[in-house]
């Protein structure tokens, strides 16, 4: 019986003692942000079809699949397979980002540039190596229409084809704000 | 001769009595007061705030007196293309020795959301390094723990779909609830 009672008041210090343990102990401080409105407007830069290769460029002109044949027997130029429209009366940076490819080990040389009344190369693969994935940003001003091109292209193979998947970077001068437009490159 | 107890009337005077006790208890309950006192509730300057960003002017960022709330009013972005604001804000830890665990999660989603494909909030730290996304359209959580002394810088990615309409419009409001700011003081 005296067991019994002892066990008891044990059990009972116990609940007593972890009753008094609080469950939450943090102290909380929220902060709150709030993005309002966040709106949808025309695109103030669109893609256009060029004048070589086969362009599809998509509803709202902000996204592209250009498709070319790659010879063989020695390299060849692609001028101007798609257009870029700045439809605004501010000025861009522009650049084109490599970010995913498939098959490009049998691509011999192909160098997409962006012209925008110079040359500015922008990838760059060599030997089936891809050797530079982005290029270096340059001006689209107020009103004005670059255009990208592939140059010295030529492949080992014309069995299969190579796809290049890139985005132009529209960047707003003097801030790291920037607009992403998605453009496919199928090299048959 | 001893009177009889006359059983019947007890009975009634006992129940009437009963009655008059339960509708006293009922129409009269018992309080008991206890007091809890916080004395003085004091305000201290926060540690953990927000600040510009370096695309506050593209991103319309209103930091709050205090620093304790931020409102971006020019976030925008094309059909069926991504915006990127690098800098839309930054968090600052302005303690010089304790590093604060932060929770980012979404409160509230309204408006015209299913026109918009992606919203990823990512937190970078000093050297460039994202310390936590939060995937506003998932609505799930992220946490991460802010160096003392250190300013994060906050960036917004938006992606409206190709079907958005011009008229589509979306608010999105966000809790960063820090852990353990004011325990120390």
């Amino acid at each position: 019986m005296k067991t019994r009672y002892s066990a008891i008041l044990v059990l009972s210090v116990i609940l007593l003692v972890s009753l008094s343990i609080p469950s939450h102990s943090h102290v909380n401080t929220t902060l709150y942000g709030q993005a309002s409105p966040i709106v949808t407007e025309q695109a103030k830069v669109i893609l256009q079809q060029g004048a070589n290769g086969s362009s599809l460029v998509y509803t709202n002109s902000t996204s592209a699949f250009i498709s070319v044949t790659s010879p063989l027997d020695q390299p060849q130029d692609f001028d101007d397979v798609l257009g870029i429209v700045n439809q605004a009366s501010n000025n861009w940076r522009t650049s084109l980002v490599l970010y995913n490819s498939s098959n490009v080990e049998r691509l011999i040389n192909a160098t997409i540039i962006l012209q925008n009344g110079s040359n500015n190369d922008q990838i760059t693969i060599d030997n089936g190596n891809i050797t530079q994935f982005q290029g270096q940003p340059c001006d689209l001003t107020a009103n004005a229409t670059a255009h990208i091109s592939i140059v010295n292209l030529q492949a080992a193979d014309n069995q299969t084809t190579s796809l290049l998947y890139t985005y132009l970077r529209i960047l707003t001068p003097d801030t790291s704000t920037y607009d992403l437009l998605a453009i496919t490159f199928e090299i048959r | 001769m001893k009177p009889r107890p006359n059983y019947s009337k007890i009975i009634r005077l006992t129940i009437f009595m009963s009655s008059t006790l339960l509708v006293t208890l009922a129409s009269a309950a018992v309080y008991n007061y206890i007091y809890l006192q916080a004395s003085p509730l004091s305000l201290k300057t926060a540690k953990v705030v927000f600040a510009d960003g370096t695309d506050a002017a593209q991103a319309g960022t209103n930091v709050g007196t205090n620093g304790t709330y931020v409102q971006f009013t020019s976030m925008s972005g094309w059909p069926n293309a991504t915006r990127i604001y690098e800098n839309a804000t930054v968090i600052m830890n302005s303690d010089s020795a304790v590093d604060f665990t932060c929770e980012l999660s979404r409160d509230s989603w309204t408006g015209n959301t299913g026109s918009i494909d992606e919203l990823y909030v990512r937190i970078y730290d000093d050297s460039g390094t994202p310390q936590g996304t939060l995937d506003v359209k998932a609505g799930n959580t992220t946490s991460f723990t802010i160096i003392h002394t250190e300013v994060w810088r906050v960036e917004w990615r938006i992606k409206w779909n190709a079907n958005a309409l011009s008229t589509d419009t979306a608010t999105v409001t966000l809790a960063l609830r820090i852990t353990g700011e004011g325990t120390s003081e």
